[in-house]
């Protein structure tokens, strides 16, 4: 677990300027305009930056909480559809049905483009160290050999800085062609929580092998 | 000053998971490396004492003649066994069915409750007056007991300071679809595990109430079953810990359970057990924390197992102010990344087992291929969550008017299966 951390904190820089690159390749892709900026952060530079935003006018905001309301309501009582995914639908048309609201009474959300890629950049840093904590934490439950102990947690760790890089330069795509809006719902339901489900998805492939040894090993079980 | 509160809620929330997850990492730390403590199954001196068994039924015909035959097909001695079938105002053949069987077999001994109150503490506080034997065991009629059941549920009250015991439950249907699947994971997890560590730790192991088995005059003592809750099961589970009485789980007596195979009636039935747990920890909680008979780790253990159907509204709030906190432009970035990770990881809510734990569960059971359907868990979570919410929100309710909680008995599969 702690070697996993040192590598991260060796690696973190590279991983961050990889995420940047690939957002700014995305942004000029898109034919957005945007203009990175240091942001020193723990023990990295992170490069952040500013993108061009789409103005959401008071009409388009009554019209998105309109068809949230719609997309609620349907989803509420299509019972066609399996009850998680209809909670999941839900849960993101109130999230932007929230945001759009919070809008229209405010005037703005409280994160520009660029506090919402500090924030990314940030959240990404910090998940990376935390990660191997937390997956250790797993681990170390279950008779894993030393291998696959260090192979779970550099798996998980390791899938998710491509991960971070890809959804960041996604989120910057998305934002750019629409607005603020989709913001909270972005960052809450795709972001940190979405990171977590390879652990348990690494977690039940490492699980399964482990069960097929001790399988082999019958005296494992004597005690049961 | 609103965003500090709302920072401050954020960490709360953060806080209650952790202690959570410690719990639960402890508990499976127990199953899978600690020493196991035996249960009573190898007692084979004494003699075995006189039985009643208690079914309520409120139209189980697709599934009461399951139960029927195998106690009939039990290796317990039919002299020492009273089984006592309690039909709750059936409108369908349930009735019929269990008059058909005590004419055949005179140790079935129904009871017809035609009027007044209904519902399953009203059954069972009936059927208490009829059950000649001290020790009294507890069916739900969708429930199949091993042969062997009845044996090692009855050792176990040799003990006197056993007050009750609860068995594990095994799915019967649990290949039908996705979410037979999915509770099965939860249920093996609840077992195999939480409950196995409970007893090992001599924490508070609970009697589960659709298989299990109580003292007739500890019960009655204490006033019988309360008919005001949904929850009997917890209910008793906390006083007699509060009276000093020891529960015991027997993790192998086995006993084959039929779980919802519709979302809607799987909402329905989480719904009320939220509503009855959380009427139980509205009820329970001071005197149990001010129990003398319990000790530190016991009072902790019960107060944690009294607020697990309180943690999903929490949770959600926690969703709700880290949504506001977006809005507002504050959202704190560490609270909010162990929070996503403690939220995937710790979602099963149904029996409030952690992804880890249900692992460890389906490990000892000898589980391979079953345990890649562990990432499915998450998505029970927005689901489970929100139907507790419910069941929270009637609690609340139920308490602040003093309102009687209407009886929504689980909707049956079993018969449909049958005929096709």
């Amino acid at each position: 677990m702690l070697l996993v951390e040192l590598a991260v904190f060796l690696l973190a820089q590279r991983c961050l300027d990889w995420m940047s690159e690939f957002a700014t390749f995305v942004a000029a892709h898109e034919g957005m305009q945007f203009r990175p900026f240091p942001d020193p952060f723990l023990f990295a530079t992170t490069h952040p930056m500013t993108f061009a935003m789409r103005h959401s006018d008071w009409i388009e905001l009554i019209v998105v909480m309109i068809v949230c309301a719609i997309v609620i309501v349907v989803f509420s009582v299509w019972t066609m559809i399996a009850a998680p995914i209809r909670y999941f639908v839900n849960l993101n048309a109130l999230l932007i049905g929230g945001a759009a609201l919070f809008l229209l009474l405010v005037g703005r959300i409280g994160y520009d483009s660029a506090a919402f890629s500090e924030l990314m950049v940030r959240t990404a840093l910090l998940t990376w160290l935390i990660m191997p904590l937390f997956v250790g934490l797993f681990a170390s439950l279950f008779p894993f050999s030393f291998l696959e102990r260090i192979g779970f947690i550099v798996i998980t760790v390791a899938y998710d800085v491509p991960l971070s890089i890809v959804r960041y330069g996604l989120f910057v795509a998305i934002l750019g062609k629409t607005s603020s809006i989709a913001m909270t719902d972005l960052y809450l339901v795709f972001g940190p929580l979405l990171d977590a489900i390879p652990i348990i998805c690494f977690f039940s492939i490492f699980l399964v092998r482990v069960a097929r040894s001790l399988e082999a090993r019958r005296a494992v079980w004597g005690w049961l | 000053m609103v965003v500090a509160a709302l920072q401050v809620w954020t960490w709360i929330v953060v806080l209650i998971m952790v202690v959570y997850a410690f719990r639960h990492w402890r508990f499976t730390w127990n199953r899978i490396s600690a020493r196991q403590r035996p249960y009573y199954q190898d007692l084979i001196d004494s003699d075995l004492p006189p039985v009643s068994i208690i079914i309520p039924m409120h139209n189980e015909a697709s599934v009461a003649k399951k139960v029927l035959e195998a106690l009939i097909a039990s290796n317990y001695p039919r002299e020492l066994l009273q089984v006592i079938p309690v039909d709750d105002q059936s409108g369908d053949a349930t009735p019929a069915l269990v008059y058909e069987y005590s004419q055949q077999y005179p140790f079935i001994q129904p009871i017809y409750n035609l009027s007044g109150e209904r519902g399953k503490a009203t059954a069972l506080n009936r059927a208490l007056r009829f059950a000649q034997h001290e020790i009294v065991l507890v069916f739900d009629a969708d429930y199949t007991p091993g042969r062997d059941l009845i044996r090692e549920l009855a050792m176990a009250f040799i003990d006197p300071e056993v007050g009750a015991v609860m068995d594990r439950v095994i799915l019967r249907n649990s290949a039908v679809n996705l979410l037979t699947r999915l509770l099965s994971l939860e249920r093996s997890g609840g077992y195999q595990v939480d409950q196995q560590a409970r007893y090992n730790l001599d924490l508070f192991p609970q009697y589960g109430g659709t298989v299990g088995g109580f003292r007739k005059s500890v019960v009655i003592d204490m006033g019988g079953f309360n008919p005001l809750t949904l929850a009997e099961d917890t209910d008793l589970t906390v006083r007699l810990f509060i009276d000093g009485w020891r529960v015991l789980y027997a993790n192998r007596a086995e006993c084959y359970e039929e779980v919802p195979e519709a979302w809607g009636v799987r909402f329905r039935q989480l719904r009320r057990w939220a509503r009855g747990h959380n009427r139980a920890f509205f009820a329970h909680i001071v005197p149990l924390l001010r129990s003398r008979k319990l000790s530190t780790a016991q009072k902790l253990d019960g107060a944690l197992l009294l607020f697990i159907y309180t943690v999903p509204p929490i949770l959600l709030s926690g969703i709700a102010v880290n949504a506001l906190l977006f809005y507002m432009g504050a959202i704190p970035v560490i609270p909010g990344i162990i929070f996503a990770l403690f939220v995937v990881s710790y979602n099963a809510f149904g029996n409030f087992a952690p992804v880890f734990e249900v692992g460890a569960a389906e490990l000892l059971d000898g589980a391979r291929e079953r345990l890649l359907l562990l990432p499915y868990l998450f998505y029970l979570f927005l689901f489970n969550s929100w139907a507790v919410n419910s069941g929270a929100i009637d609690a609340l309710g139920d308490y602040i008017k003093s309102r009687r909680a209407k009886w929504d008995k689980t909707k049956r599969s079993g018969a449909t299966r049958a005929s096709a």
